[in-house]
C-alpha cells in the first residue's frame, strides 16, 4: 500500500487544519520585532485566536530570551518534555533546514508540519507526508487563519473565500 | 511569491520596526503597504452608507452592464446610419479598425462610451446638445442614464488646437455615455436632437 502523492492543502483543507488544531510550536521563532516570526506569534496569541503557542529557538532559549513574555524551548523534544508535544510545527527556519525539522516534527508525535511563507523543501514534505503528517509549505499560518477567520475579509483584501454567510468567530 | 521585483515591498519599513512587506505579507504585501502607509498617513475612508451605496450597486452590475452594452451597439448603429453624422468610433461597428481586436478582448462588447462627429463641426455640435431632452449634458459617465458632452469645449478646453488634435479631440466631436434607459426613448431623443441642430 503506497501513500499518495502529496498535493498542497486547498482552502478548504487548509480551514479543517486550523480548525481541528488546538497547539502550535514555531520552530525558528525570534526575539526580534521585525521579524515575521515575531508577527506571527503576536497574531497567534491575540484574541483573534485561541491557541496553545510555544516557541522553539535554541539560541534565544540559551541567552535567556523571551518572546511576547514567553520563553524559548531549545528543541521540540525539550518543549514535548517541558510543556506538551505540539500537534502543528510551524517552521521560521532556512529552506536547507526545513528537513531537520520535518524530522523532529515526526518524532514528536506533530499531525502538521506547517512551512512559512517562501519555505519550500521537498524533502522535508516527503517526509511528514510518508509519516502521515499533514504538510502546508509556502504558506503563513497568519495569513490563512486571518483567510478564515475574517481578519482579510475585514482589510479588504482579496480572500479568495466567496461565501455570503457571515463568517462565524472562530477561535 | 512573485512580489520580489518591486524593491520598496522587500525594504525594511523603519515605522514599523523594520518589518518586510513581501517576507511578512506575501500576496498581500502592495494592499498591507497601501493600508498601513498610505491609508494610514491620509486617512480616507469610505462612509458607511457609500460603502452601502457602493455594494448596492455591484450586486446589479452584471445586468445593468449587459443593458448597456446591448443599448450602446443599437445607439452606435443608429448613429452611424443618419444622416446628421459624420462618423462614429466604436469598436462594436464592423466599420472600426479595433472590431477584431474589441471581439477578441471583449467578447460581451466595447463598453456604453464612444464618440462620433455631428455634421456642421462645433456649432451643430453645440445645437444638438441643446437640443437633448432625454440624455443628460454631463461630464461623468457609466451612470445608468445617458450622457452626453462636447470635449473640446469641456473636458479637454484647457489644450491648446494641436493638442486637442494630437489627443484625438476634434471640434465636431461629441462623447455620449449610453445608459439603460429603454432603447427607442435614447434613439428618438438623439434623432430629434440631430434634425435641430442644423445651423441655419
Amino acid at each position: 500500500m503506497s501513500t499518495p502523492p502529496w498535493t498542497p492543502p486547498s482552502a478548504k483543507q487548509r480551514k479543517e487544519i486550523l480548525d481541528s488544531i488546538r497547539s502550535i510550536a514555531i520552530v525558528g521563532a525570534s526575539s526580534n520585532p521585525a521579524r515575521p516570526s515575531y508577527f506571527v506569534a503576536t497574531y497567534l496569541l491575540s484574541s483573534s485566536c485561541d491557541y496553545d503557542v510555544t516557541f522553539v529557538n535554541p539560541k534565544e532559549a540559551a541567552a535567556g530570551a523571551t518572546i511576547l513574555g514567553r520563553a524559548f524551548h531549545p528543541s521540540l523534544d525539550a518543549l514535548a518534555l517541558e510543556h506538551a508535544p505540539p500537534e502543528v510545527v510551524v517552521a521560521f527556519r532556512r529552506a536547507e533546514d526545513l528537513p531537520e525539522v520535518a524530522r523532529e516534527a515526526v518524532a514528536v508525535g506533530a499531525r502538521v508540519l506547517w512551512m512559512q511563507l517562501g519555505l519550500r523543501s521537498e524533502e522535508a514534505v516527503a517526509m511528514a507526508h510518508a509519516a502521515g503528517l499533514r504538510v502546508v509549505q509556502d504558506r503563513c499560518i497568519k495569513i490563512e487563519h486571518a483567510r478564515f477567520a475574517g481578519g482579510l475579509h475585514l482589510a479588504g483584501f482579496d480572500t479568495g473565500v466567496i461565501d455570503s454567510r457571515r463568517q462565524e468567530r472562530r477561535r | 511569491m512573485g512580489q520580489r521585483t518591486i524593491p520598496a515591498h522587500d525594504r525594511a519599513v523603519a515605522s514599523y520596526g523594520g518589518l518586510r512587506f513581501t517576507e511578512n505579507f506575501g500576496e498581500h504585501a502592495f494592499c498591507t503597504k497601501l493600508r498601513v502607509e498610505q491609508l494610514r498617513d491620509v486617512g480616507a475612508c469610505l462612509s458607511p452608507f457609500n460603502a452601502f451605496l457602493l455594494l448596492h450597486g455591484l450586486e446589479t452590475l452584471p445586468l445593468r452592464m449587459d443593458a448597456h452594452v446591448a443599448n450602446a451597439a443599437a445607439v452606435a448603429e443608429f448613429l452611424e446610419a443618419h444622416p446628421r453624422v459624420s462618423w462614429v468610433r466604436y469598436a462594436g461597428l464592423a466599420s472600426s479598425p479595433y472590431h477584431a481586436l474589441a471581439r477578441r478582448y471583449l467578447p460581451k462588447g466595447p463598453g456604453a462610451v464612444f464618440t462620433f462627429g455631428v455634421r456642421g463641426g462645433r456649432a451643430a455640435g453645440s445645437r444638438f446638445i441643446e437640443g437633448l431632452e432625454l440624455v443628460s449634458h454631463l461630464a461623468n459617465v457609466g451612470d445608468a442614464k445617458s450622457l452626453v458632452i462636447h470635449p473640446a469645449s469641456t473636458t479637454h478646453q484647457q489644450l491648446p488646437e494641436d493638442a486637442l488634435l494630437a489627443a484625438g479631440v476634434s471640434a465636431d466631436m461629441v462623447r455620449l455615455s449610453v445608459g439603460i434607459e429603454d432603447l427607442d426613448d435614447i434613439v428618438d431623443d438623439l434623432d430629434r436632437a440631430l434634425r435641430g441642430s442644423v445651423v441655419p
